[in-house]
Formats: structure tokens, sequence, C-alpha cells
């Protein structure tokens, strides 16, 4: 029986988030609102047109403008509302993740901003996250690294992983961009997850986000997965095969390098890390720069 | 008058106007239902591609290739900067192809001016029949440009001759006054990739560009016109669009793509025929055609709309160019409708048949025939003593405010698209023209529309469609 119950429920899933469920989600909802108005409509109908006009179809035709003068009116009143407190919004938040951006840029750089930022993402939580997200698209190679390391930042993820459980499509795939950007480990289960998500754009997303991840192993069964996928995961990760392969390539001369930096007797995760920010911040190649020399270094301790 | 002739009278009319405004509740409860079913979907057509997902789609190398058809006649004021428009498309792998339907003015020579254009010897021929080709031109400059020169045919007619032409595996038919957003594409192809096997068509939204900054064929600004005619018809277009397509789509069952922005699969459209010059709607006729032949064989297929990608388009200022544009849309209906008429009420054709097919017939084709009905007796009713003033006054504002609910709703739905008006003054002025347009301009729409409903009863013959552009830009020749 239970089983009977869940195979039901697994059925009725899977109705309601195929093209012809989301169309009797919508029709249902459209229908239910409809009916709201006419209640609220036959309500004024009952309680005050009624007893003014006697003639019943006088009274609903009375009651019927008055609705849709009501909700005409809110409709205008609301659109213009939403539009003024849109664009101060709009202006708010950009000032809002300019001052965000000046405080991580100076972190960046090196400053000892960290207070300031929690104080300032406790403030306006919203608009640090547009700022990281921001930043997240802009850097590269070790900056992401020590963006990575600011504890509002793991909050951060933490948040976005928690979120991609309940949020919309589109929002899921905004999420999982931003937690691939990151490149943390600890992203790699949701987006793991991510690849059984019934829109394929959160699918392609995860696929290029674990793709790009350093250190993720599973890079090769992924790959050979893909053929399988939906076509639009397909288009949207056929170019990442090839460009795997373009950037395993550099890797070489740096991997040597760092052998003989090894052999040299240069020790100590720093040590190395310091090298390869010097190296190329700001350059893919540096990430993998910074992995070999990492790989190295533990190699040879 | 005897006093049994008089109740007689007075009992046909109140049957006729009873139903009629059973008619007009009925028909006004499915357009809000269409409105409302545009609220809530309207956010899964607007999910667009992020910029990761386009910068994959330009480097993939299974994204479909797109052959933009575009068919001119007479169309030397706007046709350099449409098609200039168009080669600047941000979409990886896609071709021009402009067949000019032996324009008399100076369509041709403008396009080998402007785009440096030399005689090619490509072969244009394919598997539908076209009037003869005379000349296939392209461009000395690296842009994927092929201009026909044939002999006049139609506007069908030249679709299809670019169809022959066309090397891509999809063809988009876009009208040679429209300008389309620069990552336009990239929407329009979306269901394609979703549904490879099934999606054949695809249309996207259609909107009135009449007084906006357009420079360099990009829309910089959207704004109101100032021509109240063209804002009536900015507001229509959006009901239209937001209300009716989306809705339709939702259940696969839209009968119409407009032929100013619709994509479609090549071997789908040359399978059922191409599109057909002997009719005044070829874009609907060709739909409803598609929904006939895919139905017979029990193929799956799906005919989707899009309201991210925008095409822009110049809509008439003069009441004469509006007034031949809406009779012959009137008659495309019509004729769309009566060609394919053993799908009505047909259990065969799913919910296009028991549905949509009804709808477009009682409501869209008898629908101008009603109400204009509906005006006359009750105008008669008046003058007749039948009804009392403010009987007829109420029931006539009923009729309004259902309009102007609609017209509000939807530009408030266009508030929820991202290609809304940036400034409230002209979202302002557009709820203006939504509460103006239904005194006196609706009430014109529906006779002149019962007007090309006689005209398709008559059989009165096709011809190209007359528009005096103004161009895009503030430098445009004046026609």
């Amino acid at each position: 029986m239970h089983r009977r119950v869940r195979a039901a429920c697994e059925v009725t899933r899977d109705f309601l988030r195929s093209e012809r469920g989301a169309a009797l989600i919508a029709l249902t909802k459209s229908i239910a609102l409809l009916a709201v108005l006419s209640e609220l409509g036959w309500l004024m109908n009952v309680h005050y047109f009624s007893r003014v006009f006697p003639q019943l179809p006088i009274s609903v035709a009375w009651s019927m403008l008055t609705m849709i003068f009501l909700i005409a009116a809110a409709q205008l009143s609301g659109s213009v509302a939403m539009k003024l407190w849109g664009i101060r919004q709009a202006r708010l938040r950009a000032s809002l993740t300019m001052r965000m951006t000046s405080l991580l840029c100076s972190y960046l750089a090196g400053d000892a901003a960290d207070r300031d930022i929690e104080a300032a993402a406790r403030e306006a939580p919203s608009a640090f996250e547009a700022a990281v997200a921001d930043a997240l698209l802009r850097l590269r190679g070790s900056s992401i690294q020590r963006l990575r390391e600011l504890p509002v930042v793991e909050a951060l993820r933490d948040r976005w992983t928690r979120r991609l459980r309940s949020a919309g499509d589109e929002q899921r795939r905004i999420l999982v961009e931003r937690l691939s950007l990151l490149r943390d480990v600890a992203a790699i289960p949701a987006l793991e997850r991510s690849l059984e998500d019934p829109s394929a754009q959160v699918v392609a997303a995860a696929v290029r986000g674990l793709l790009r991840m350093p250190s993720y192993a599973g890079r090769d069964d992924l790959l050979r997965s893909l053929p399988g996928r939906g076509y639009l995961v397909r288009v949207l990760t056929a170019s990442e095969s090839p460009r795997r392969r373009e950037r395993v390539q550099p890797l070489d001369p740096a991997r040597a390098h760092c052998a003989v930096l090894a052999r040299r007797g240069v020790r100590g995760i720093d040590r190395l890390r310091s090298l390869s920010a010097q190296g190329k911040a700001g350059e893919a190649p540096a990430e993998a720069l910074s992995a070999s020399l990492v790989a190295s270094a533990r190699g040879g301790r | 008058m005897s006093p049994y002739v008089d109740i007689y009278v007075h009992r046909v009319y109140f049957f006729f106007e009873s139903g009629i405004i059973f008619y007009v509740f009925v028909i006004n409860l499915i357009y809000l239902v269409l409105v409302s079913l545009g609220a809530f979907a309207l956010r899964k057509h607007h999910a667009p591609f992020s910029e990761a997902d386009r910068d994959a789609i330009r480097r993939s190398p299974l994204t479909p290739s797109i052959s933009l058809i575009v068919p001119s006649y007479n169309e030397e004021v706007s046709v350099r900067d449409s098609v200039g428009c168009m080669l600047r498309l941000d979409y990886p792998n896609y071709e021009v192809i402009v067949v000019n339907d032996g324009s008399k003015d100076r369509t041709l020579e403008f396009l080998i001016d402007e785009f440096k254009l030399f005689r090619s010897a490509r072969s244009v021929a394919g598997p539908i029949t076209t009037k003869p080709v005379r000349r296939v031109y392209e461009s000395t400059e690296p842009v994927r440009l092929l201009v026909i020169d044939k002999t006049n045919g139609g506007k069908a007619d030249s679709i299809n001759a670019g169809i022959n032409a066309a090397r891509c595996d999809l063809v988009m038919v876009v009208d040679s006054d429209s300008l389309i957003e620069r990552d336009g594409l990239f929407e329009m192809v979306k269901p394609f990739l979703e549904d490879p096997d099934r999606t054949i068509a695809v249309g996207g939204t259609v909107r009135a560009v009449n007084d906006c900054d357009v420079r360099s064929g990009v829309v910089r600004e959207i704004r109101t016109s100032k021509s109240m005619l063209a804002n009536f018809q900015s507001v229509e277009y959006l009901r239209a669009f937001f209300g009716g397509r989306v809705g339709f789509s939702l259940f696969n069952c839209m009968l119409i793509i407009s032929g100013a922005f619709g994509l479609f699969r090549r071997d789908r459209a040359i399978e059922v025929g191409g599109f057909d010059h002997s009719s005044i709607g070829e874009d609907m006729e060709l739909v409803v055609r598609m929904h006939h032949f895919y139905c017979d064989r029990k193929q799956p297929y799906r005919i989707a709309y899009v309201a991210a990608p925008v095409c822009w388009t110049e809509v008439p200022q003069d009441w004469k160019i509006l007034h031949r544009q809406r009779k012959r849309w009137q008659r495309g209906t019509v004729d769309s409708l009566w060609r394919h008429r053993e799908m009505l009420m047909n259990p065969r054709y799913g919910i296009v048949g028991l549905i949509a097919f009804p709808y477009f017939l009682l409501f869209e084709m008898f629908g101008p025939l009603v109400e204009s009905l509906g005006y006359a007796l009750t105008v008669l009713g008046l003058a007749f003593h039948i009804i009392s003033t403010g009987v007829a006054i109420l029931f006539f504002t009923v009729s309004i405010a259902f309009g102007i609910l609609l017209s509000t709703s939807a530009v408030l739905l266009d508030e929820l698209t991202p290609c809304r008006f940036p400034n409230w003054k002209h979202t302002f002025m557009l709820f203006a023209a939504a509460i103006l347009e239904n005194f006196g301009f609706r009430q014109v729409l529906t006779v002149w529309r019962a007007e090309g409903l006689w005209e398709a009863v008559r059989g009165k013959k096709t011809t190209w469609g007359v528009m005096v552009r103004r161009g895009f830009s503030p430098t445009a020749n004046r026609a």
C-alpha cells in the first residue's frame, strides 16, 4: 500500500513537472483568481447594490463595473508605484553594491577589511550577495581563493546551497552559476545534486561548474555522461570537453617548474601560494600553476 | 401597432439582446482567463539564457543554424536599416536571405549599393514551386547575405523562394520593416533546443517601434508614440501577445505565429508544402495547416510562443492604411479557418479542434459581426423605446469597462517583462491609451473587421499590403 502511494505521488510529481502539468497549474491559478474576484463582486452585489437596484441584472452590472474600476485603478497605481519603487531600489542597491565592492577590493588588495565586510554584510545582506556575485564574475585565480576564505562568503555559500532546494528554475540556475564561480570543493555535493535537476539550464550550469573545479574527481565520468543528456544540456556543454583539454595542456610546463622548485627545497604551502599569486594572478593558468604547486609541495613533504 | 405584435417584437428583441449580452460576457470571461494565464505563465516565457549559457551556445558546434528570410516589396525606405540590423545580430550561425519580390521602387538598387552585392552562381532551386528567380546576389563583404530578385508573386511566394534557398536547419520569417533585438535569436531558438524532436515552429513578440529611439538599427530607448493611433495599436499588440498567445501556447493550440517574426523547422515547413501563396493570411494558414497535417498523421509536434524575443515593427499611423491592414487580417482569419473547417469540433484534432478552432470561429471570425449587431440593436432599442436609456448606457459601460480591464491588464503584464517602458511617464501614457482605445477605436476596428468578413465571404483577391514607411532613423528617407 505504502509503495503504491509513493508511486502515485511520483507519477503526480512527474505530471506536475511536465509541460501539461505546468499548463494545468497555470489554468487552475487563473480560474481561482477569477473566482475570488467574482466572489468579491457578488458580495458587493448582495451587501450593497441589490439593495439600491432591485433588478438583479442591473445590480450585478453595477457591482461588475465597480469591481472592474477598482481592479483597473489598482493596476494603474500598482504599476506606477512598482516602477517608482524599482527606480529607488535600483539606486539604493547601486550605492550599497559600490560600497561593498570597494570593501571587497581593499580586502583583496591585502587590507584587513574582514570586520568591515562582516558588518556591511549584516547591514545589507542582499547588496553584499550582489557584490560577491559581481566579484565572482570578474575575479580569477588566487583572488577567488582569498574571497572564499572570508567567513561571510562561506556563510553565503551555505545559504546558496540551502536555497537550491526551494528556489524557482531561474533562481536555481543563478545559484548554481554562483557556486560554480566560487570553485569551492565544499560546493561539489550541491553541484552534483543539481545534475539531476529538472531544468536543463541548471544541469548545464552544474556541469560547467563541476568541470571547472580543479579538484573534481568525477570529471571523466561526467564527460562520458554528457551525450546521454537532453539536447539543451548537450548544446550548452558541448564546448566544455575540448576546453578541458586545452586547459590541461599548459599544466605540464607548470608541473615541471614545480618539480624543479620542489627539488630545490622550496617547501610550505604558504610560500608556494605566494609564488603562484605573484606568478600569474588573474590568468586561468594561475589556478593550474597553483594546484600543481600545492600538489608538488604535498608530495615533497 | 397591435399589442400582440408589440409583445412579439419585444420578445424577439430581448432574445437577441440577451444572447448578445451572454456572448459579450463569455468572450470577456475567456479573455480574462487568457490574460490571467499570461500573468502566471509569462515569467516562464521570460526566463532568458544567462551570459554563460549564451557564451556556451556561441561556441557550441551543436547550435542549430538559422536562415533569416526577409520578403520585401517596395521597401526602399526601411530595407537598408532592417537588413543592416539583421546582419548585426548576436548569434553564431545564421544567414540573411532578402527576397525582392519584383519591387517597383529602388529596393534592390539600395541593397546592391549598401551591401556591395555581386551576382552569385548559388543555386536557389528547391522543393517548393515559386515564381521564377531572376538573379541571385551575394555580398563582397564578409557577411552572410543573399539577395534573391524574383518575379512578383506575393509574400508567401517570396518566403517559399527563401525557404528553397535556405541552407540552415531553421528558417525565420521576418518582415523587412522590422527590427529584431540583437540577442533575440538565442531566445527564439530555445524551444527547439529544449524539445528538438517535437518543436516545429516558434513565434515571438511583435511590438510597435513608432517614435522609439532607434539608432543604427537598434532600439536604444522604448517610448510611446506621439500618435495616439500607434499607442492604441501598441496596447492591442500587448493584449494579443501577452494575453492570447501565452495562454494558447501553454496548451499547444496556438493558431497564429506572426508573419513578422516566426521561426520554423525548414524540413517541416517543406513537408507541409511551405506557405500557401493563394492564402491571404499566409502566416496563420501555415500554422493551422501544420496542426492539421501532424494531427492527421498522429505525429507529436509542438508550436510554441516565447515572449522574451521582441521584434519591433512600424505600425500604421494612418487610418486608411490601418483600415486596409485590418480588413486583410480579418480576411486571412476567415480564409484559414474556412480552408481547414474539417478541424472544427473534430476530436481527432484534440484541443486545437475542440477549443482553439471554435474560439477563433466564434470570437475572432464572427466576433465583429455580433458586436456590430449588438451596437445596432441597442440603438434600435433606444429609438423604439424598447429599452431605457439608463439600462442601455449601463450595459454599454460594462462592456467598455471589460475592454479597459483587459487592456490595462495587458499593460501591467508588460511591466513584468524586461522590455518594459523605462520611464513611468510612458507607462502612464500607455495606460491612458489602454483606457481611451475603448472609446471609438475598438468600435471602428469592429466595423472594419466586419467589413473584412464580408469581403472574405465575397471572395476578394489577394495582394501585398501597402504600408507607407517612415523609416527607423530620424534621417531616413521619407516615402
